[in-house]
């Protein structure tokens, strides 16, 4: 990085060049994956909308660009390298694996009590559906999946529909990385 | 213009001040040297240039260009060989000095470069196993693309071999002609004293001198010691010698059939003269300047 920006490049430069770099070698990937996927779909059933299918694709690589902004803005936090992999898989690690069994253990402790039966409540549901994992896959079962089932589908609420959902999920490719770089533009390296 | 300018610049790092009110101007097409012991905060001075830190009080500016406010403006003029950087493992020497070319839009063959820093050789090797003499050679080509006007090398000497030094020596003084500004530190008195216009001396963050080599002998007393070997010398001689004005002491050394007389530079001849009146034989003598080394010492021992 010293040597990086001994050249006359910015901060500002460095860090949307990592979020590009590092978000077009992933997606690149994946976009590949998602056309033979595309193609062995339409093969044996003959259709697929192009217009969905592009829009499955783009949520999934923003779906990247999240996590990809996440890992970034936890290593302009923090000079360690090893810190910055610790966080940006404890990060993931936070949404994937903790953030469900939190959000099951509370619901098996709320019903054990007989507090609610069943389901959270909508606010509840709410804060929990905050987690980019979870608002990943709110969008595909909200605009993909007929009749899709699960808590927010079900709800009637309207802070849980897929049309909130999507600018918290832009939200959470934005805000992880400007906050980070906020912070790095302002220290000592 | 003036290339740099540093007007009363600080940074203090919790109770340690690395930089105390640092006033500093080197012009245009100079070449300069910046000394200190390690620690004295000659690094932290280059990274404010770099913006890698921000001064707590005042501000420094590269052609008119604040380090702070219009990093990437001041930093286009420059070409830097930085302290603490690492080199890209998996890219080439060759992929190194092709991203400097292309940072700095400039116009040159890449092969050139690194045949001007002597690691032709090792072009299409991995950087990652370099040597740190290799490594700071490849930085300093990378400094070296798009011909700056300011040059500041962090310490360009260190890892480097008797060779590697007078290569960068030979680089300086090329750079000079081209008329670029050279800053570079180093803890090494010799190599500034080598290539250098003038010098800084930094300690504990207070630049306590800034002058020509000349002028920092002169003020340290510009004492020259003379060595003078002789067939014999009596006591009378040499208090005669000591009245001379400019003769700061003389003293007889009898294992090397010699006297040694510290005086100003001016003052040599007249020596000589009073011990040939004096009926002394002379048979050689030579001159010993006070090295960058004593005055360096004078000045890091009496700041403190």
């Amino acid at each position: 990085m010293t040597l990086l920006l001994s050249l006359p490049y910015s901060r500002r430069d460095l860090v949307v060049g990592k979020l590009v770099g590092r978000s077009l070698a992933f997606a690149t990937t994946l976009v590949a994956a998602l056309a033979v996927a595309g193609a062995l779909v339409v093969y044996p059933f003959g259709s697929l909308s192009p217009g969905w299918y592009l829009a499955f694709v783009a949520l999934t690589v923003l779906y990247g660009v999240i996590f990809t902004g996440i890992a970034i803005a936890v290593s302009m936090l923090t000079r360690s390298k090893h810190l910055a992999t610790a966080g940006a898989f404890g990060a993931y690690g936070l949404f994937v694996l903790i953030w469900g069994t939190a959000r099951a253990a509370l619901a098996f402790g709320l019903e054990t009590v007989g507090l609610i039966d069943g389901a959270l409540p909508d606010p509840a549901l709410f804060l929990f559906g905050l987690n980019p994992v979870t608002l990943y896959d709110r969008l595909v079962t909200g605009f993909f999946v007929d009749g899709g089932a699960g808590p927010y589908a079900e709800s009637s609420a309207w802070y849980l529909s897929e049309w909130l959902a999507l600018p918290l999920f832009l939200a959470w490719a934005v805000v992880p990385v400007a906050f980070g770089y906020l912070r790095f533009r302002n220290t000592d390296l | 213009m003036a290339a740099i300018t540093v007007e009363n610049v600080s940074k203090r790092y919790g109770t340690v001040t690395a930089l105390d009110r640092v006033d500093l101007t080197v012009d245009e097409g100079e070449v300069f040297g910046f000394l200190g012991p390690n620690g004295a905060g000659k690094s932290t001075l280059i990274n404010v240039f770099l913006d890698f830190v921000q001064p707590d009080d005042g501000r420094a500016a590269i052609f008119g260009h604040d380090c702070q406010s219009e990093s990437v403006e001041a930093k286009s003029r420059m070409g830097v060989l930085p302290d603490g950087y690492t080199v890209y493992d998996r890219l080439t020497g060759r992929q190194h000095v092709e991203y400097a070319i292309e940072a700095k839009e400039a116009d040159v063959e890449p092969m050139a470069v690194l045949d001007r820093v002597g690691i032709r050789d090792a072009a299409d090797q991995r950087a990652g196993g370099y040597s740190k003499g290799m490594a700071q050679r490849l930085v300093l080509g990378m400094a070296l693309v798009g011909e700056p006007d300011l040059l500041v090398l962090d310490e360009p000497t260190s890892g480097l071999d008797p060779h590697g030094i007078k290569q960068i020596r030979t680089v300086i003084r090329e750079e000079r002609e081209r008329g670029a500004t050279v800053f570079f530190s180093s803890h090494i008195l010799e190599q500034v004293e080598a290539v250098c216009d003038r010098v800084g001396i930094l300690y504990d963050g207070e630049l306590v001198a800034t002058d020509t080599i000349e002028g920092l002998r002169q003020s340290v007393g510009g004492t020259t010691k003379l060595l003078i070997t002789v067939d014999r010398a009596e006591a009378g001689v040499l208090e005669r010698v000591e009245s001379l004005a400019g003769v700061e002491r003389a003293w007889p050394n009898p294992e090397a059939n010699r006297v040694e007389v510290t005086c100003s530079n001016d003052a040599k001849m007249d020596v000589l003269i009073t011990l040939n009146e004096a009926g002394v034989d002379i048979e050689n003598f030579r001159t010993e300047e006070a090295s960058l080394e004593e005055m360096f010492v004078e000045y890091t021992s009496g700041a403190s």
